[in-house]
């Protein structure tokens, strides 16, 4: 039962808005800029230049929700709701071709899927991007432990598994000891008794990326990361339902 | 991709690592396994290939070199003993022509004659069935066979229904394929085809068509192994709406060089399975238009560790190159690889590197703190002012909401919508504000908001552009009179145009609601020095799982004697009333002094009631409210009102 015996109106933060925060502090302490951009992309950002081919089943890994083109723009190149928060990796480094660069985007992103409680066509992501000279997947490693310990507020351990993502080379999933069991209890709400759970993309920049936009990818080398926020939210504070976030409904905002 | 753990134990000798092993290691090194599903004393692996993957891993061979690698145990190059055969030569000829090389990477042809269609032997249609495959026919299911064992998409027609030509070449507009699942397809120009020179066979890469069906008295027939352009495939089969194994396999592009050696296994297989003592095989007939390159590939071992960031020796990528069973030769520090024809996958040093390292393994690499960022962050103003703006707004009692972006009517409308309801993109914040309002004004009680006060920062789309739109709404659940929306709106506006020091101008004419251009807003106000992380709200709070059933509401008042405190109300109520009341909410105290001079309290509750997993009846609730009552009552001097 919960209770509520006083008048005062207390502070209700958005828990989406919450983890956002937090994300920007951590990242904030470690030297990274706050980045945001637009939703709605053209192929070029989305695609082509991180390296994801025209006609490619790499475009199949995320369903895009495209625009109908305007009959007043002929020709316009396509547009799409960005699917990712990497197109701004992109972005960014247009406009900032001399490394060091170390930044993080958090913002929405859309993907064509029939929703449910772990679905959403609309969610947000975070999306990091580290260049330098010294790059390499121990230096990702060691920037996501830090974030990952901060944000459950405990020290969590970090595994890669092998992976793909256009965009990265070598590209791995990242797993995050489990914060709620400590280490594959059986029946775990969390983990389900694995031990570990699984919280983001990662990798090292492909070098075409770099090229792309016009910085030498053999003088320096990136790191990239990018993870779902919902997800964290979902994890951190036991919500069991994805669509409740884009819903407008404070029976979940409220409780928090 | 779907393997049975048989089919790739066979490549081993029956000495692989068992399903559950071999789930870890591709897990790990690999792969990731999404399932192991137990049948006919078999498991069916799924194992999750990527695009890196489908060039060489939509097939067991594919998945069994994998698990060879990660296991580093050695595998045979098929699952099983293709007999040879000698046999005599057809002296039918057959020619292969191919119009447009690009599109037509290499077609092989080969003639066998006097087969017999019939039933696969046991062992081959336990395999398909294993994998949730049909058993056609020994010929079909042979060409199914070598598919799924190397990767390679094959075919087979019944000759004596064509001539001795074999041509590909693009359909012309108009023309139609009936397929073998007896679907009319109406082609293109833009479609390629297999045809005797003037009936189409199949449509290239994708399905069969009907005119050379095999039927169970075709006696000679006319196998294809071929290799079609990736972009091509995919593209029409998008277009015509028909997704085969084989359109699979061909838009994730495979080697052209297995070709050869898939006509060879299928020709031995089908000998075995549907020969006769009259089977004659003619010789290959191969038209390799566009041949595909031999790569070399190098990579140091230094360059390596300087991407994986743990040291590699040169043994290490010795070592694990064998594994690979890769030819290499070392040049200088450089241990250049001929790229084996499947793996598409291997073209920058990069890829090298991740094969390197996930082998000798991610579970190795430590720690790299990066240095510290030398250079002075920036504030982005944006970030700044959002947060400025929540907590001026958390302070008046208003929630943030995030609604939607996609609504029904709009000016940017998507091609593909999920839903008519869903077509376009939102114009303004106000309209689900609206919505957010009126949903939430039916919980006010449950959220504890007697006047539902809201925010809500987003993006909105028009024709003219993308813009960051900034809103507040303000809505009385039925019933409330005062404060009236309208005054606690301006009054909110007012504070928040003092604290930042902008005057606001609202775009939309709702009196309960004010909508934003959020960067015309912040335009003109000053950069912010830091971003304010300082700690706000509670932040140890956990979900509570929200329920679906319709809440219930009922009050109840009591005097009580001089002493009794709030607790003491609140604890009869908690005790009686049990998980069915969700929320609880002191409204009202007051003392009053009685006309024989008691002085006692009343203490006025409203009492919210739910349950998580049926509607509750008011008979339900009646009966808690009067056991509340009566127990209240057994107090000496409680009086329930």
């Amino acid at each position: 039962m919960n209770t509520n015996n006083s008048d005062k109106e207390s502070v209700h933060i958005h828990p989406i808005t919450r983890v956002i925060n937090d994300i920007n502090k951590i990242f904030f302490e470690m030297g990274f800029n706050l980045t945001d951009g637009p939703e709605l992309e053209t192929e070029y950002y989305n695609f082509d230049a991180l390296n994801v081919p025209k006609d490619h089943p790499a475009r199949d890994m995320q369903d895009t929700f495209w625009i109908k083109p305007s009959k007043d723009m002929p020709g316009v190149e396509r547009r799409l709701l960005r699917t990712q928060t990497s197109a701004m990796q992109v972005h960014y480094m247009e406009e900032n071709k001399n490394p060091p660069i170390r930044i993080i985007c958090p913002g929405k992103t859309y993907r064509k899927e029939a929703t449910d409680a772990t679905h959403e066509m609309q969610f947000q992501q975070f999306e990091g991007l580290y260049v330098d000279k010294e790059v390499s997947l121990a230096t990702l490693k060691s920037v996501l432990n830090v974030f990952f310990d901060k944000f459950f507020e405990k020290d969590v351990d970090i595994r890669f598994r092998p992976s793909y993502f256009p965009f990265v080379e070598p590209g791995a999933e990242i797993d995050i000891s489990c914060f709620k069991c400590n280490g594959g209890e059986a029946g775990c709400p969390v983990c389900k008794g694995t031990g570990w759970v699984e919280v983001m993309g990662a990798g090292v920049v492909h070098p075409k990326v770099l090229n792309n936009v016009g910085i030498d990818s053999n003088k320096w080398k990136g790191f990239a990361f990018g993870g779902g926020i919902e997800r964290l939210a979902m994890l951190k504070y036991g919500i069991d339902d994805i669509r409740l976030f884009n819903s407008g409904d404070l029976r979940l905002v409220n409780q928090f | 991709m779907k393997v049975s753990y048989n089919w790739i134990n066979e490549y081993f000798d029956n000495k692989a690592p068992n399903p559950e092993k071999i789930d870890d290691l591709l897990t790990m090194h690999s792969m990731e396994v999404e399932g192991l599903d137990k049948k006919n004393n078999d498991t069916v692996i799924d194992v999750k290939t990527l695009p890196n993957y489908n060039h060489s891993c939509l097939c067991h061979r594919g998945i069994a070199r994998e698990v060879g690698v990660v296991a580093d145990i050695k595998l045979n190059l098929y699952s099983r003993n293709f007999k040879d055969f000698s046999i005599s030569k057809t002296s039918k000829n057959l020619r292969v022509i191919i119009e447009d090389g690009k599109f037509c990477r290499r077609y092989i042809g080969r003639v066998i004659e006097n087969i017999k269609v019939g039933p696969s032997p046991e062992w081959l249609k336990n395999k398909l069935e294993t994998l949730g495959q049909r058993s056609i026919n020994n010929i079909v299911d042979a060409t199914n066979f070598v598919m799924l064992e190397i990767g390679q998409p094959m075919h087979a027609f019944d000759s004596d229904k064509i001539g001795t030509e074999i041509v590909v070449k693009n359909a012309v507009a108009g023309q139609k394929i009936t397929t073998l699942d007896k679907k009319e397809v109406d082609l293109d120009e833009n479609i390629l085809l297999i045809t005797d020179g003037i009936n189409p066979l199949a449509i290239a890469g994708i399905k069969g068509g009907n005119f050379a069906e095999l039927e169970m008295n075709t006696k000679n027939i006319i196998l294809e192994s071929a290799n079609f352009d990736p972009v091509l495939i995919r593209k029409t089969a998008q277009r015509i709406k028909i997704q085969t194994d084989a359109s699979k396999r061909y838009e994730n592009d495979f080697s052209a060089e297995i070709a050869s050696e898939a006509m060879d296994i299928l020709t031995k297989l089908i000998v075995e399975i549907a020969g006769t003592s009259e089977t004659r095989v003619g010789e290959i007939v191969d038209n390799y238009p566009t041949k595909a390159e031999k790569i070399q590939l190098g990579i140091s071992a230094k360059e390596a560790s300087s991407i994986i960031g743990v040291e590699i020796k040169d043994s290490d990528v010795e070592d694990i190159f064998n594994r690979f069973q890769f030819v290499w030769k070392k040049e200088g520090d450089q241990f250049v690889i001929t790229v084996p024809d499947e793996r598409l996958d291997l073209r920058i040093k990069e890829d090298l590197a991740e094969e390197i390292g996930r082998i000798y393994g991610y579970e190795k690499i430590k720690d790299i703190p990066v240095p510290k960022n030398t250079e002075k962050v920036k504030i982005d103003k944006g970030f700044a002012y959002k947060e400025k703006i929540r907590r001026i707004l958390y302070e008046e009692g208003f929630s943030e909401v995030i609604n939607y972006t996609f609504v029904e009517n709009g000016q940017i409308e998507l091609a593909n919508p999920m839903s008519p309801e869903r077509k376009f993109l939102r114009t303004n914040l106000t309209d689900g504000l609206k919505d957010s309002l009126e949903f939430n004004a039916r919980y006010s009680e449950l959220i504890e908001m007697p006047q539902v006060k809201i925010f809500e920062f987003g993006h909105v789309f028009k024709n003219s552009g993308e813009e960051s739109n900034f809103a507040i709404g303000i809505k009385n659940p039925l019933g409330l009179k005062k404060p009236k929306e309208k005054e606690v709106l301006d009054n909110t506006l007012k504070i928040l145009s003092e604290k930042l020091g902008v005057s606001l101008q609202k775009i939309n004419k709702d009196e309960n609601i004010a909508e934003f251009n959020f960067e015309k807003m912040i335009e003109k106000l000053p950069e912010i020095a830091e971003y304010d992380f300082s700690e706000i709200g509670d932040r140890t709070k956990r979900f509570k799982k929200i329920s679906q059933f319709p809440f219930m509401i009922r009050d109840i008042a009591v005097f009580t004697p001089e002493g009794i405190k709030e607790e003491d109300v609140f604890s009869v109520i908690k005790n009686e009333a049990g998980e069915l009341v969700i929320k609880s909410r002191l409204f009202d105290v007051f003392t009053k002094t009685f006309e024989d001079g008691t002085k006692k309290t009343s203490y006025a509750y409203r009492l919210i009631f739910q349950s998580y997993d049926r509607t509750l009846t008011d008979e339900e609730v009646n009966a808690i409210m009067t056991k509340i009552t009566e127990k209240m009552n057994a107090n000496t001097g409680w009086q329930v009102r």
